[in-house]
């Protein structure tokens, strides 16, 4: 038995391409799965998580520019004792504003390798019936340990909560 | 930004979800300070090897995970 994305993950897989395209990004990155996903009116996902994709893109683009970390990174890193803050304003002191956030563009960016992960994850919550293509993938972005899922925890939503959401 | 802060204060720091979470973060931030130093690196004319003996490593593997970003 193989396991298909369904309409929905469909667009959200082609919207992703599209935007990183647009936007002159080295890769299609998690932040453009997840844009492409909540920027989708039809796709129903705002019934898991109802945050609207401006509120989204500026938190992916608050995070890509400290280096990948999200707020609850940042948070768990200042248990540490580290100041992701202050380390960014240092670099981007040296090195110019958007340092630690700068790729190279391309013309055509491939799925990076987080991108992929999500995918692939997203594949395993369609064989374990967890309901429609938008839940599966807001699942797989939501992985504990990805920068996605950070991102996403920042805002509120966690992967148990949806998982669990009837 | 408080929300999140609440969250890993109420977790206490003996949590382990807080600490691996930290370490997780830590490995992305130093991929990212990596690329930025080495970027500023060969922009101001430094060799792939100079980069690799600052960085302890050999120059195939700096050239390797940087020289397709980079160049």
């Amino acid at each position: 038995m193989f396991d298909r994305p369904d309409a929905v993950m469909k667009r959200a897989i082609h919207g992703s391409v599209i935007a990183a395209r647009l936007e002159g990004a080295a890769e299609v990155g998690e932040e453009h799965l997840a844009l492409a996903l909540f920027a989708d009116p039809a796709s129903g996902v705002r019934r898991f998580a109802d945050l609207d994709a401006e509120t989204l893109r500026d938190a992916f683009a608050r995070a890509r520019r400290r280096g990948g970390i999200s707020d609850v990174d940042a948070a768990a890193l200042r248990d540490l004792g580290i100041d992701v803050d202050e380390i960014v304003s240092a670099t981007e002191a040296g090195l110019g504003a958007g340092a630690l956030g700068h790729r190279r563009p391309k013309r055509n960016p491939g799925f990076s390798q987080a991108a992929k992960r999500v995918l692939m994850r997203s594949m395993r919550e369609v064989g374990k019936d967890r309901g429609d293509g938008a839940r599966c993938m807001l699942l797989g972005l939501l992985h504990p340990g990805g920068f996605a899922a950070g991102v996403f925890e920042s805002l509120g939503v966690r992967y148990d909560e949806v998982a669990g959401h009837a | 930004m408080t929300e999140a802060t609440d969250l890993a204060a109420a977790a206490g720091a003996g949590d382990p979800a807080v600490g691996l979470r930290a370490v997780a973060a830590l490995r992305r931030l130093m991929e990212s300070l990596e690329s930025a130093q080495v970027r500023n690196a060969r922009a101001r004319g430094w060799a792939w090897q100079q980069i690799a003996d600052s960085l302890g490593v050999s120059r195939q593997a700096v050239h390797k995970k940087h020289g397709k970003e980079i160049g």
